[in-house]
């Protein structure tokens, strides 16, 4: 990540290395947690505030990065609404198990968010190659993440239990994680431009009434 | 979320195979969507740069209009001060040679008199001139009467109704501005008395924010901004080209267009406003 932040140091970047650095320190708690000093609701806890920190970083770094007012603005309300659905799972839900719907709530919102990305980027990025920005790459590898384990997420819900399950949802997550870790690892080679936002290439303004080339107040 | 397996290990039915598909039918979707983008995106590049080519192309036709414009007006301005000013002055000459000196006085007077109104006739060609490269009433007096006089001449020919009005223009444009734009006012008037078989034509003036406004409404056949465009690219059209020229000097955007009613044509000139103050 050195490396990374060194040849990378733009404003909206820093979010993202706010957000490796706050995930690494959560998961080095729920190592902790789990193996070192098993306090199990203690660590679900942990991982219950992993997923919160990790949409809001993602959320303010992609929203950063829109260029529609209105958008930004829609956007910024799944983190309120995001912090009710932890909580309301969180007084639900038994403390000794894991709050699936809180999870499935981020992939959610975040496959959204990444949609809306995608959108935006087909919209008014047309100066560049995409594949040429960092940010997309950090994009593809969350979206491909997401997308991959959401399905999973849902059926963990109800089959928790199943041990065969539990080795195939293991695996199946690993696998969308290391996809995720190389994709991000190559949006380490592209530096950060700026493009030029679209132009409007719109014409003369011809909603200009003939009235008002014959009524004037100043004549 | 990777430690996130239940401590529960109490077995139960088989895997879904509907997981698999929904996982691998998410995958494909997600990657059927970045692909869709990448693919998407460089075809709009490419769009923009065979747009950013042809608006390099059009500016290359606009060049060589206008170059080929000032050296018709410059062979143009040759031929006025060959044909008509060289033979007057040299008949001048004629007139005033040295045998003058041996001729009866009457014929001396007589020859005076003739080449000093061939001389008034060279000065007045020579005016014409001049006039036709920069009228003397835009540069004393600027573009309002410049244009109220060009258009009080042409009603007063007779062959068509042209009236002018300037709504706002207490503070006049830089003057180089001004000569642009009578230009084209000028090529427009031109084009419109060629080519329209109007009946009137009318100029009005505004002002809105930054911008300023010239709006000509004639009632003969005219174009719409496609044809403008289109003519703008081919070979023909020379004096729509230096109008396109000027506006592109002037920062400034023009639109042709019909009227609803399909009565008249519209032109719009939009200029941004630059005052001489």
């Amino acid at each position: 990540m050195g490396l990374f932040y060194k040849n990378n140091k733009s404003e909206k970047l820093k979010v993202f290395y706010i957000y490796i650095i706050c995930n690494s320190t959560l998961l080095g708690g729920e190592l902790l947690l789990k193996y070192i000093f098993p306090l199990r609701e203690l660590y679900l806890l942990n991982v219950r505030v992993q997923l919160l920190v990790e949409l809001s970083f993602l959320l303010f770094y992609f929203i950063a990065n829109f260029q529609t007012p209105s958008a930004k603005k829609f956007f910024k309300i799944i983190l309120p609404l995001f912090i009710v659905i932890t909580t309301y799972d969180y007084i639900v839900t038994s403390k000794t198990k894991f709050g699936a719907d809180q999870a499935i709530a981020e992939s959610f919102f975040m496959l959204l968010l990444l949609f809306y990305f995608f959108f935006e980027k087909i919209k008014y990025d047309v100066q560049a190659p995409l594949y040429e920005s960092k940010i997309f790459w950090i994009a593809g590898a969350f979206f491909i993440f997401f997308a991959g384990n959401f399905f999973l997420l849902i059926y963990s819900k109800s089959m928790s239990n199943n041990p065969v399950f539990k080795q195939q949802y293991l695996t199946i997550y690993n696998s969308f994680n290391i996809i995720k870790n190389l994709i991000l690892c190559i949006a380490l080679y592209f530096k950060e431009t700026n493009k030029p936002i679209s132009t409007n290439y719109g014409g003369i303004d011809t909603s200009i009434e003939d009235t008002f080339f014959f009524n004037n107040p100043n004549s | 979320m990777f430690f996130l397996q239940a401590t529960d290990t109490t077995p139960s039915t088989g895997i879904s195979p509907l997981m698999f598909l929904g996982t691998l039918g998410m995958l494909m979707l997600a990657i059927g969507i970045v692909g869709f983008v990448i693919y998407h995106q460089r075809k709009v590049i490419r769009y923009n740069h065979e747009l950013k080519r042809l608006e390099e192309e059009k500016q290359q036709i606009l060049l060589n209009a206008s170059i080929r414009f000032q050296e018709e007006e410059r062979n143009r301005i040759a031929a006025d001060l060959h044909d008509d000013a060289g033979p007057l002055l040299a008949t001048a000459r004629l007139y005033l040679n040295e045998n003058l000196v041996n001729q009866e006085k009457s014929q001396q007077l007589q020859s005076i008199y003739s080449a000093k109104q061939i001389i008034d006739e060279a000065i007045l060609l020579i005016r014409n001139i001049s006039h036709s490269l920069m009228p003397p009433t835009l540069k004393n007096f600027g573009l309002e009467s410049a244009t109220t006089d060009l258009f009080q001449k042409i009603s007063g020919s007779g062959s068509l109704n042209a009236s002018a009005r300037f709504h706002d223009y207490r503070v006049r444009l830089k003057v180089e501005q001004e000569l642009l734009v009578f230009r084209i006012i000028q090529e427009l008037v031109n084009n419109i008395m060629k080519h329209s078989n109007a009946g009137f034509i009318h100029l009005t003036q505004n002002n809105s924010g930054n911008k300023m406004y010239f709006r000509v409404h004639h009632d003969g056949t005219g174009i719409v901004q496609t044809e403008f465009e289109k003519l703008n690219h081919s070979a023909l059209g020379l004096g729509l080209k230096n109008i396109a020229s000027r506006i592109r000097v002037l920062n400034g955007r023009i639109f042709f267009e019909i009227d609803p009613s399909h009565t008249y044509f519209k032109i719009t000139l939009e200029i941004p406003r630059e005052t001489s103050l």
